[in-house]
């Protein structure tokens, strides 16, 4: 008898015109790794709340080790065997307490104080996390507060972990831990169902299900997905979905794609096939172009510091002696691990926090000098924080972007021209989405309509700070076009990123580690030539394949940044 | 699903004293005002809590709020009025006031005409708010009744203008409410 | 330069771990010696009824190993606001005082009545303020938490649900960080876009109507966030039937008498205001 058995489910959400899912079937056994795949509304994140018992199958039956969830009986055994794990870390956790956060589930079972600990114990330490026990939960970062939701629901001695797009939040260093953690539970014998929209993350399980508006569209191994994707014959849903960047390039040289390889397979595979060949002497190294920054920048740090609760007992650094320098029309990106300085960093490039020491120019003039217009600077080079449909506020999506044109001036047609070529850029129909209740639109909706509000101010800089965190493939690439056309035009851009295939689309690159910047140059001479693990990133998969060429002695005439340019450039090298 | 609504109401009541613990902790809770008093708003998730959610989230919320700012004025005072908060009776009793009152009113419009229900809410809401604190520190002698009445028609008659523009807006926003034509206000701007 | 500053690290008690008795003491007795002295404060009419708890208080924290100049660190910006409160008195008068006056000044007369009124407000707010500063030094945040649903478990017959407020309350001290956080990160988004809150221009309405794009999303995410955290509760299986807890307090020897000395605290503060005022004393 299969674990999980849904049987011509269908389900619809009580405020929707639309089944979420349309009669769907489908079985998961004990300790299946299981990854549920689809655009957004294809009923992914349905499928999980019936499992775990928190919805009730409109028409069909979900069975549970056998018994129905529509039954009170059957819906308690569905909740004890199935725990949901969801996208965001901090609005899962309960308590202050690390540990009593865990508890909270055996607490609502009613068990004994000792076995609570004991569960306790255990969960945490299987996610890694029982010497913070004793901590803040707040003060943990997202990455452990998204293993300690896990905790929470491995306590309840679950034999099913279910994650509704648990990673999207996360850095890749969080993101790498997690799916350890879904690895070591599948070793264990605990089934998981992963939601993801990422095809890399997806093809580390063993079979994948593709939901195309509440139905089942695929369901098999990663392996046979990805031929099936370059089949013409399958249903669009399936191609719309990316490739991982093993796959893609596997399939762009005409080999059998596998999943999950590694660079340095891959590279084997195809010297294997060319043969080694002569080395054709160094690599043509492209001449940077040099930027304008040393003429006339648009933005400088010099020795910029910062602190949090400065003068109080809490106080922390946040920023080192910082020196940076940006050009007109320059595209910068920051990197670095979660808490290294990039967001404080862009945050003083504008004006919005002061520096503890050192100075911070902005379009010529010295933001520290009390005739310093912050307003206009901030509003020549507006920021658009970490998930900035946080900041939307008006009813209707038209107005929200009109906001900040009108703060500048604008009425009238001219306003109504600025917030229509705004919201088209982003990929929002003015006349569709106009009058459409900011509240009602999709996540990725909400984060293009904001980002038409800081496009709208008309600036002659970007701050982005995460643009593309958390968005699915086709979405991430439509900002990043996006964000680059605008450079094109004459905008100067500074982005922080996680995404290191974007950061190879800047013309500089900061590394930013503890505070401070450990190295500032083009992408290619930090992907290649000064690239350091400690930094704790890792390079763009075409240059990491580039650089295990080298070292089987095929040289490349360009360096490549990503996927099309090592294509091209392997097709140049004889 | 009557197991919902409970555990719903209770994290509402706990975000939303939040909001009013972290609005009075940090500057983004003051209004600069006249020289010097600034206008307040945290008391206003307790409005919004009783408008959206009933009579007993509003009072906790309140209580919340009240309870916070006893405890720092107890442990780290700032203004001239502060200290005087460490007595419940003008902290906290007013507080809890403050959501039931605004729950009365709105149910008084039996669910029709919600903006004006909310707006309404808010200026009796934060009324009560002016009057009870104010009057509970006349009361206990820390300031005359004349120098509460000047406050009151300085701060509290425009706080409520803030808090029923404040709780309007969230509500309408929350309930997603249409206006009265459906369109964005850009539609006017756009012939 | 003025910028918009972090405010993560936000707290409002002040807690002082220890390990003495007054420490080890379980959270439901804490709160009712807090309730105990806090009514003995607030409802005493003599000086030596208002200054009562702020003794009970100091010898307490003094076996708790907290220093009294840590309790007491309250009594510097009282001088000043005496000082202004005696002065406002002095300004207006209350009807019907027909006590002496002790000093006066051109138009300006501080009468006897007043100085009382402005002392016993002084003797009070003292007292209380120590009262509730011991109380946040020995009491834990969980402690602080699980002892509202300690302190109010009898009072569960009569319909009140303790373990509702306390996991309210618990859930409102976990999001003060995280909304703390959210507000300042809105303020420099709409910064960005040209808000301008407050400052400047414009009447009542106006300036409300600027403060909108911060208050509206920041309660809106408020809310989303309650909604996401109710589901994730359920489907952690929360309910209230048959709750167990993993904290538990132990009584520590000789906690009933503990209690019991509380409740006489109080009444021997009523005892002494009764006394006092039968016997004409001050």
């Amino acid at each position: 008898m299969p674990f999980i058995e849904f049987e011509r489910v269908s389900f619809t959400y009580p405020e929707s015109p639309r089944p979420a899912l349309n009669a769907v079937s489908l079985t998961i056994d004990k300790g299946e790794y299981v990854a549920v795949v689809g655009a957004n509304g294809s009923g992914k994140s349905s499928l999980l709340r019936l499992l775990n018992g928190l919805r009730l199958p409109g028409s069909g039956e979900l069975r549970i080790a056998g018994l129905a969830t529509s039954d009170e009986v059957g819906r308690m055994a569905a909740r004890a065997a199935v725990g949901l794990v969801f996208q965001s870390p901090s609005d899962q956790i309960v308590s202050s307490s690390v540990e009593e956060d865990v508890a909270f589930g055996p607490e609502n079972l009613g068990l004994p104080r000792q076995e609570i600990a004991a569960r306790v114990e255990r969960a945490l330490t299987a996610v890694g996390l029982w010497g913070e026990r004793r901590r803040a939960s707040h003060f943990l970062s997202e990455g452990q507060q998204q293993r300690l939701a896990v905790a929470g629901v491995l306590a309840l001695d679950v034999h099913c972990v279910a994650f509704d797009e648990a990673t999207a939040m996360l850095d890749p260093e969080a993101r790498l831990k997690v799916l350890d953690l879904m690895d070591g539970l599948v070793a264990a014998g605990t089934a998981v169902v992963h939601v993801t929209h990422d095809m890399s993350e997806a093809s580390r399980a063993s079979r994948v299900v593709v939901l195309d508006r509440g139905a089942v569209v695929f369901d098999g191994s990663p392996d046979a997905l990805f031929s099936a994707s370059r089949d013409d014959g399958s249903a669009p849903a399936i191609h719309a979905l990316g490739l991982p960047d093993c796959v893609a390039l596997a399939v762009a040289l005409g080999l059998d794609p596998r999943c999950g390889e590694s660079a340095a397979a891959i590279a084997a595979r195809i010297v294997a096939r060319r043969g080694t060949g002569t080395a054709t002497g160094a690599a043509v190294q492209p001449v940077a172009a040099p930027g304008t920054a040393s003429i006339d920048p648009v933005f400088e740090l010099k020795g910029a510091s910062h602190s949090y609760l400065r003068g109080t007992v809490n106080e922390t650094e946040s920023l080192r002696a910082v020196d940076l320098r940006v050009g007109r029309a320059e595209v910068v990106a920051f990197v670095g691990r979660t808490g290294s300085g990039k967001s404080t960093a862009l945050q003083l490039l504008d004006g919005l926090v002061a520096p503890s020491s050192g100075a911070v120019l902005a379009f010529g003039s010295d933001l520290g000098s009390p005739r310093a217009d912050l307003r206009s600077v901030r509003m020549r080079a507006p920021l658009a924080i970490q998930r900035p449909e946080s900041a939307l506020f008006e009813r209707y999506s038209g107005d929200d972007v009109a906001f900040g044109p009108r703060n500048i001036g604008l009425a009238g047609k001219d306003l109504v021209e600025r917030v229509r070529s705004s919201m088209e850029e982003t990929g929002l129909g003015y006349a569709e989405f106009r009058d459409r209740r900011t509240r009602s639109l999709s996540g990725g909706e909400k984060r293009r309509l904001a980002l038409a509000g800081v496009l709208a101010m008309g600036g002659d800089a970007l701050l982005l700070d995460e643009p593309t965190s958390g968005l699915d493939p086709a979405t991430k690439r439509s900002i990043l076009a996006l964000v680059v056309g605008r450079s094109m035009q004459g905008t100067t851009v500074v982005m922080a990123t996680h995404s290191m295939e974007e950061a190879a689309k800047a013309d500089q690159v900061a590394v930013f580690a503890d505070g401070g910047i450990v190295a500032i140059g083009d992408p290619r001479t930090i992907f290649y030539d000064r690239f350091d693990p400690s930094w704790g990133l890792r390079r763009p998969f075409a240059c990491e394949v580039a650089i295990e060429f080298e070292a089987r002695g095929i040289s490349l005439r360009q360096r490549p940044l990503g996927l099309d340019g090592l294509v091209a450039a392997l097709a140049e090298t004889p | 699903m009557a197991m919902k609504s409970n555990v719903r109401k209770i994290v509402v009541t706990g975000a939303l004293g939040a909001l009013s613990i972290a609005l009075f902790l940090t500057p983004f809770g003051y209004i600069p005002w006249l020289a010097g008093a600034s206008l307040t708003v945290m008391h206003i998730p307790a409005i919004i809590g009783a408008v959206l959610e009933g009579p007993v989230v509003g009072t906790i919320v309140g209580g919340i709020f009240g309870i916070s700012a006893l405890v720092k004025a107890a442990t780290s005072p700032q203004g001239p009025i502060d200290v005087f908060f460490v007595n419940p009776l003008i902290s906290v009793l007013p507080r809890l006031l403050v959501g039931l009152a605004a729950w009365a009113v709105f149910k008084a419009f039996h669910g029709k005409l919600t903006t004006v229900a909310a707006a309404t809410a808010g200026v009796v809401g934060s009324l009560t708010n002016s009057v009870l604190v104010l009057g509970s520190l006349v009361v206990f002698g820390a300031i005359p009744a004349a120098v509460a009445g000047a406050v009151f028609v300085a701060n509290g008659l425009i706080e409520a203008v803030l808090a029923a523009v404040l709780t309007l807006g969230v509500v309408v926003a929350w309930k997603g409410i249409e206006s009265r034509s459906g369109k964005a206000r850009l539609a006017k701007e756009d012939k | 330069m003025k910028g918009i500053e972090f405010f993560r690290n936000v707290s409002i008690g002040q807690y002082w771990p220890g390990s003495s008795y007054v420490h080890r003491l379980t959270p439901a007795t804490k709160y009712l010696w807090l309730v105990a002295l806090m009514v003995a404060g607030i409802a005493a009419t003599s000086y030596t009824a208002a200054l009562l708890p702020l003794a009970v208080a100091l010898a307490i924290g003094a076996t708790a190993k907290i220093r009294p100049g840590f309790l007491l660190r309250g009594i510097k910006p009282l001088i000043p606001l005496l000082a202004l409160t005696a002065l406002l008195q002095a300004l207006f008068s209350w009807p019907g005082d027909s006590s002496a006056v002790l000093v006066a000044l051109g138009p300006f007369a501080f009468t006897a009545r007043e100085a009382r009124l402005v002392l016993m407000t002084f003797a009070r707010t003292l007292s209380l303020m120590t009262v509730v500063g011991l109380f946040t030094s020995v009491t834990s945040e969980g402690e602080t938490v699980h002892g509202i649903e300690d302190v109010l478990a009898p009072f569960a017959k009569l319909g009140l649900h303790p373990q509702r407020l306390a996991l309210a309350v618990g859930i409102a001290l976990r999001f003060v960080p995280i909304i703390a956080g959210e507000l300042e990160s809105i303020a420099k988004a709409q910064a960005s876009r040209g808000a301008d809150f407050g400052s400047g221009r414009g009447g009542p309405i106006a300036k409300a109507r600027a403060y909108l794009p911060l208050f509206v999303p920041v309660t809106v995410r408020a809310l989303e966030r309650a909604e996401l955290l109710a589901e994730a509760m359920e489907a952690r299986g929360y309910t209230e039937e048959g709750r167990t807890r993993l904290v538990s307090y132990p009584r520590q020897r000789g906690e009933g008498f503990v209690r019991l000395a509380a409740v006489a605290a109080c009444a021997a503060s009523f005892a002494a205001s009764y006394a006092i005022h039968h016997f004409a004393l001050l």
